[in-house]
């Protein structure tokens, strides 16, 4: 069990967004011999959580969020290698491809959507913003994601995340990747018509689909 | 009549926000993602360097001084019809839609459904029979139409459907071409089209600092074929230009010189508009707060930087969050649409708009106007002179008396405001009027009137089946 101030601290370095002392209470953890593993799960997870549902709320702002998010990748960085070849945590919580799919160069929504799932824990390769639907399985393939998400904001770029529905099927691809599509004009009924795995309206919403995909609480 | 104005901002605060310019685009420049027009930039002068997918353009000084010198001060928006020519020059200023939705209220039954291309030719229509929109932008997009002609399919929508000048966005190179094609058969030909261009693209800067390969494209094209260019950028403060409404400004002052350097050198003289629809991002919600007050603010910055280098400005303002056509969606027109023209923006932008940009309502456009009505009046100001002091008249009206009966009435009472909709008669009157009815059915109702019974300008014989062919060789071809 690990002392509750910790654990408190964990939380609140994370929603002040105070990286040099985040860092500190890791390295300090694991001189003291604690289990950097038992951190993570007892402190900085259910801290990054409680950021992501600030920010949910309306309470934190936008930049805290990804800062934060910032300082989780570096907390685990520093736990893996502290943990030296032994079960790595990023692994555990899935790898996402994100992209802005060809023809549209709106990159907002996504940027802010890779950010927020970084917070989450998941390893993410954001390739940008109009990426070809054969880069996408391309780069998903090469590293070996669990998840493409892809973001459209043009009613004519849509399609794209139609045909990369369609080439995933054409690959028997379908069943080892899931699919989360958004933009502004995408819909839930876009998204089941299309036959992705499923539909996000906002980053938030995004997190609770990939984790349902990925069968984490 | 001068007419009142905002100044807003001093004459050495947009030096300072010209030279703090100047320094971006000398440092770290511009990215261009196409190589033709890194030629253009790099044979004026300018340094380019290869960067990933582009190119990185560091444009000099002297060369962005020359080129704002060759940017017109003045120019006409040409209609199909010349009684809808509207001149653009210092002063003027018009007002024009928000385009482009993708939802759309029926007019009929209200119902909020995806626009299709009907959808465009009837609220083109409705546009077309209201006098307060001096010019045409596409509000709603073809949506039952192939992506890839679906900006030919949005021009032949709204040509059919009125005489007025139409800002359009071409979206590509291929596509510029053949809706010039398009135009020019719908004011008699390409020699006609070349005196009098009907059509003005649209292009997009991507911030920070982008022109993307599309938008590089459709300058030149346009510039080439005499076509005019009003590039609208729009920065986001906080997350694609600075949290800071000058920083703001200064992003996309080197967004939107950047592409007034392309359209000078590719042709010179060619009509350039300098616009911006930035605003901040809301950083707890993560969307952009449309009508937030630095909306408003950015604004008068976005005419002001036109007006310091003598360029006509375009400025979006009126569209609203809200999610219906109600009281938030007024209050946030009236107010950024206000400080927008009495910044002295050229043209206006953003009626008939709700969702943030992705909702047209009918009632609302017509609302829009009968605001712009009165926000043109206050814009006009106060006409101080012999005649409108009227001291004869106030000594021979004298204590107590009326000035009813006065000649000077009779010759003033038909320049005073009128409104339409808006309503102050006394409560039996406007009962019978309007049966209790709110303004906003009132303005569905009036809607629907004019789109039954406005008749446009008609296209010239044969232009329909040249647009037809033009579209269907492009779908047929797949190009
Ligand atoms: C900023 C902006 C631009 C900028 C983009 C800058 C950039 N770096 O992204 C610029 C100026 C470049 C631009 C250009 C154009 N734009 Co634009 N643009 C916008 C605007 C105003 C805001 C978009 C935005 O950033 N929103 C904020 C983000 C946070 O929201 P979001 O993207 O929806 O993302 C959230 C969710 O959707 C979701 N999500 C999104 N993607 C994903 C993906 C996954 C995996 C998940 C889980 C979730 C998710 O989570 C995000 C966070 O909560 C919208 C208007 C609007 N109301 O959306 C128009 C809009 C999208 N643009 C539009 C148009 C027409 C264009 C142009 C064609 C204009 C022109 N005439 O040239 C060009 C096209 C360029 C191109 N080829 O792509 C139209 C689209 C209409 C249509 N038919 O579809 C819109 C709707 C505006 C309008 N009504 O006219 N645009």
């Amino acid at each position: 069990m690990i002392d509750k101030s910790i654990i408190e601290e964990t939380a609140e370095v994370l929603i002040k967004v105070n990286k040099v002392r985040a860092i500190e209470i890791v390295k300090n953890f694991i001189n003291e011999g604690g289990n950097p593993l038992d951190l993570m799960e007892e402190g900085f997870i259910p801290g990054i959580n409680a950021t992501g549902d600030l920010f949910g709320r309306g309470k934190l702002f936008l930049p805290e969020l990804i800062q934060a998010a910032d300082i989780m990748k570096e907390v685990t960085d520093i736990i893996n290698e502290a943990l030296a070849g032994g079960s790595d945590i990023k692994k555990e919580r899935g790898t996402i491809v994100v992209a802005t799919v060809q023809g549209d160069v709106h990159d907002i929504g996504k940027c802010i959507v890779v950010s927020l799932m970084k917070a989450n824990g998941f390893t993410v390769h954001d390739l940008g913003r109009d990426v070809a639907t054969d880069k996408i399985i391309e780069s998903a393939l090469a590293v070996n994601a669990d998840i493409i998400g892809t973001c459209a904001l043009l009613t004519t770029t849509m399609p794209r995340q139609k045909d990369l529905e369609d080439a995933l099927k054409s690959e028997g691809l379908k069943d080892r990747i899931k699919t989360v599509v958004g933009g502004a004009p995408v819909t839930p009924r876009w998204a089941s018509r299309i036959g992705a795995d499923g539909y996000a309206k906002n980053a938030q919403d995004g997190i609770v689909k990939i984790k349902e995909f990925l069968g984490i609480e | 009549m001068p007419g009142f104005r905002i100044e807003g901002i001093s004459k050495d605060k947009l030096d300072d926000i010209h030279h703090a310019t100047i320094e971006v685009l000398r440092n770290p420049g511009i990215k261009i993602e196409s190589e033709e027009a890194a030629e253009i930039f790099h044979g004026a002068g300018s340094e380019i360097e290869k960067h990933n997918d582009g190119f990185i353009v560091k444009i000099p000084s002297s060369v962005v001084d020359d080129c704002v010198q060759l940017a017109p001060k003045r120019f006409v928006l040409y209609g199909r019809d010349p009684k809808y020519d509207h001149t653009v020059e210092p002063g003027s200023s018009c007002f024009t839609l928000f385009g482009e939705n993708i939802y759309v209220n029926d007019p009929y039954t209200l119902e909020h459904r995806i626009c299709t291309k009907n959808d465009l030719g009837v609220a083109t229509r409705l546009a077309d029979s209201l006098g307060e929109f001096a010019i045409i932008e596409k509000c709603l997009g073809s949506q039952d139409k192939p992506s890839e002609t679906q900006s030919m399919h949005n021009y032949e929508a709204m040509v059919s459907n009125s005489g007025k000048h139409v800002l359009h966005g071409f979206f590509s190179g291929r596509n510029s071409e053949k809706i010039i094609e398009m135009a020019a058969a719908c004011i008699g030909g390409m020699e006609n089209f070349l005196k009098r261009p009907c059509v003005t693209t649209t292009v997009c800067p991507t911030s920070p600092l982008t022109l993307v390969k599309n938008c590089c494209d459709v300058i030149i094209t346009c510039a080439r074929s005499g076509v005019g260019i009003c590039s609208i950028t729009m920065p986001l403060s906080g997350t694609t230009a600075p949290a800071t409404i000058a920083g703001t400004l200064i992003v996309q002052n080197a967004e939107l010189l950047g592409s007034l350097v392309l359209t000078q050198l590719t042709a010179k003289n060619t009509p350039f508009i300098y616009g911006s629809v930035g605003t901040i991002m809301d950083l707890k919600l993560g969307s952009p707060a449309v009508a937030a007050p630095e909306c408003g603010v950015l604004n008068v910055g976005t005419a002001k930087m036109a007006q310091y280098y003598g360029i006509p400005s375009w400025c979006g303002s009126g569209v609203s969050g809200s999610k219906l056509m109600d009281a938030q969606a007024a209050y946030e027109f009236s107010t950024n649409t206000a400080i927008a023209l009495l910044a002295g923006s050229n043209v206006v932008y953003g009626c008939g708009s709700i969702e943030s940009g992705l909702t047209f309502d009918f009632a609302k456009l017509v609302l829009d106007a009968e605001q712009l009505k009165q926000l043109q009046w206050l814009k006009n100001g106060m006409d101080v002179s012999e005649e409108t002091m009227a001291l004869e008249t106030i000594q021979n009206v004298g204590p107590g008396g009326e000035y009813l009966t006065s000649t000077h009435t009779l010759q003033h009472m038909r320049s005073m405001s009128q409104s339409d909709l808006f309503d102050c008669m006394e409560r039996d009157a406007w009962d019978k009027k309007t049966g209790g009815k709110d303004i906003v059915e009132r303005a569905y109702e009036k809607a629907r009137f004019h789109i039954e019974n406005h008749q446009s300008m008609s296209l010239p014989e044969g232009a329909a089946e040249t647009m037809k062919r033009i579209i269907k060789e492009c779908e047929m071809a797949d190009c």
